[in-house]
């Protein structure tokens, strides 16, 4: 990605599911590193962004550049986070054994067991999000907040041009949240990282941008307060301080 | 004279061995895919190939084992259209390709004239009839399920961990997906040898469902379901013959009564420990 290459270019997307109009006239850019909040309601579009830009869900009109490429070739640079509520822990294996299967390949790489470089980035993603005493435990051992470090440890396992994290903290207290943002601010600094939330005030505390997703995307204003967000995307988002993303 | 000096006793004991690491293999990833009604549908609806390859006077794995494949590639794209769609039905039109795949075994059946012990044995199960040739088959089909999955180990367990994110490190997830689904059928086709069709949901999900309460990781759990499935097919068959009863439910009863066996064990060590560690632990963020 060469400097002029914006990290994330969404111009003009509409998305149907279902027969429904999800996201209309999406239009945002995101140039380089930093913390990216994405904010909204329940059913306001939020998954389906996070869907867009992965590749998993294609656009309806408009265009998609994520890393300078089509989502579908840009996806293997991506570390995407899922929620660590909605992730099966009955799963025997451990978390050594989940954050390894970052280092599978395509093509004849499939049944090849990972080198040498594989394992250290294994031990050194589990170090960064402070898990390697926790390695060898199952997954069914591990807290919430365990879990949701250990699905980070896996991205930055691949190490990615970017990072997607969908509610990162619904399976963890308010303590370890703040926690969480904190480490999520310093891989910030490295590279992208797009946060879908509905904890504001996280979000408004920690964020470098903020998106609000209610059909359509608009950025909030720098150094909103959650309250603020709280009211532009439930009360008047029609009344909120648009302007035009990344110009 | 020792029963294995009987040359049907040392076949029968080998498609019981055969059997075992079949469900060992595939008994996991039937269990933590959540699969056991896609198994029980596949097993039912080789009927349908029983029956015509029966109908037209050829072998029944012959038909079963195309028969299988074809139901488990259906109810697979099935499953798929579900997931995309949302729609939530997959259930009911699963349930349908189980049934219909019956229905067209039996009226083959109907329309082929006499009573034929062997597709008997096939519905109902029947250890003891198996002969070189059904052992070279079941030989065959277990090194196929072996060879795939060794060399496909890591993949398969990233595509059954988070398909979302493998498919995102560019893993060939529906590929990967529809080999899985003809391990399980051709794993079922093995099995229908030694329990009959009806009853080879049971060792698909029985040893695992043991292998699950103390594996950690999946080799172990494929080590665990193995080890029970042995257990349960030689104790099922050695109780039939004493008592004279048909092997394959005595087998399934013998699964069943290891499961209470491993569920009672496990409550056991797990009111020596106190609270479990493992709930305790994940009620908050640490």
């Amino acid at each position: 990605m060469t400097r002029a290459t914006p990290a994330l270019q969404i111009d003009n997307v509409t998305v149907h599911r279902g027969g429904r109009e999800v996201l209309k006239d999406v239009t945002l850019r995101i140039d380089g590193a930093g913390l990216i909040g994405v904010v909204g309601p329940n059913g306001g579009g939020k998954s389906t962004l996070l869907s867009v830009i992965t590749g998993r869900l294609p656009v309806s009109r408009g265009a998609v550049q994520v890393l300078g490429q089509s989502p579908a070739r840009a996806a293997p640079r991506l570390g995407f986070v899922p929620q660590a509520a909605g992730f099966d822990r009955g799963f025997p294996i451990s978390l050594r054994g989940m954050v390894a299967t970052a280092c599978l390949v395509p093509g004849l790489g499939l049944w090849r067991q990972p080198d040498r470089g594989q394992e250290a980035r294994v031990d050194a993603a589990l170090a960064r999000m402070g898990l390697s005493d926790l390695a060898g435990r199952p997954l069914s051992a591990l807290s919430g907040g365990e879990l949701q470090r250990g699905l980070i440890a896996r991205a930055l396992a691949t190490e990615p041009d970017m990072l997607l994290l969908d509610e990162p903290t619904a399976s963890v207290d308010l303590d370890h949240a703040e926690r969480l943002f904190e480490l999520l601010c310093g891989l910030g600094q490295r590279v992208p990282v797009i946060v879908v939330s509905h904890d504001l005030a996280q979000i408004a505390a920690h964020s470098d941008r903020v998106f609000c997703v209610l059909g359509s995307v608009w950025e909030a204003a720098r150094h909103a307060s959650a309250a603020d967000l709280a009211e532009q995307i439930f009360k008047r988002p029609a009344h909120c301080a648009r302007r035009e993303v990344g110009l | 004279m020792s029963l294995l000096a009987y040359a049907f006793m040392r076949w029968a004991v080998m498609a019981g061995v055969i059997s075992a690491l079949a469900c060992g293999l595939i008994g996991p990833f039937v269990r933590v895919r959540r699969l056991a009604f896609l198994a029980g549908a596949v097993a039912h609806s080789a009927l349908a190939g029983l029956g015509a390859a029966y109908y037209f006077g050829y072998s029944p794995e012959i038909g079963a084992l195309p028969a299988a494949i074809l139901s488990a590639f259906l109810i697979g794209w099935i499953e798929g259209r579900g997931h995309s769609d949302g729609g939530g039905h997959e259930d009911a039109l699963i349930g349908a390709v189980w049934a219909v795949g019956m229905a067209i075994g039996v009226l083959f059946i109907a329309r082929t004239p006499g009573y034929n012990v062997q597709l008997m044995s096939f519905l109902f199960g029947s250890i003891l009839t198996a002969g070189p040739d059904r052992l070279w088959f079941m030989g065959a089909g277990l090194s196929i399920v072996a060879a795939t999955l060794v060399v496909l180990w890591r993949p398969m367990i990233a595509i059954s961990l988070d398909p979302e994110f493998a498919r995102l490190r560019g893993l060939p997830v529906e590929a990967l997906n529809r080999l899985l689904l003809v391990l399980i059928a051709i794993a079922v086709v093995l099995l229908i040898q030694v329990v009959g069709l009806i009853l080879v949901l049971a060792l698909l999900t029985l040893p695992a469902a043991i292998a699950a309460h103390w594996a950690r990781d999946m080799r172990m759990m494929v080590a665990l379901a193995t080890a029970s499935a042995l257990a349960a097919i030689g104790l099922g068959f050695a109780q039939s013959i004493w008592l004279d009863w048909p092997a394959g439910p005595t087998i399934i009863l013998a699964a069943t009564g290891l499961f209470g066996l491993s569920m009672g064990l496990r409550w056991r060590v797990r009111g020596a420990q106190g609270r479990p560690a493992l709930s305790e632990s994940t009620r908050n963020g640490s």
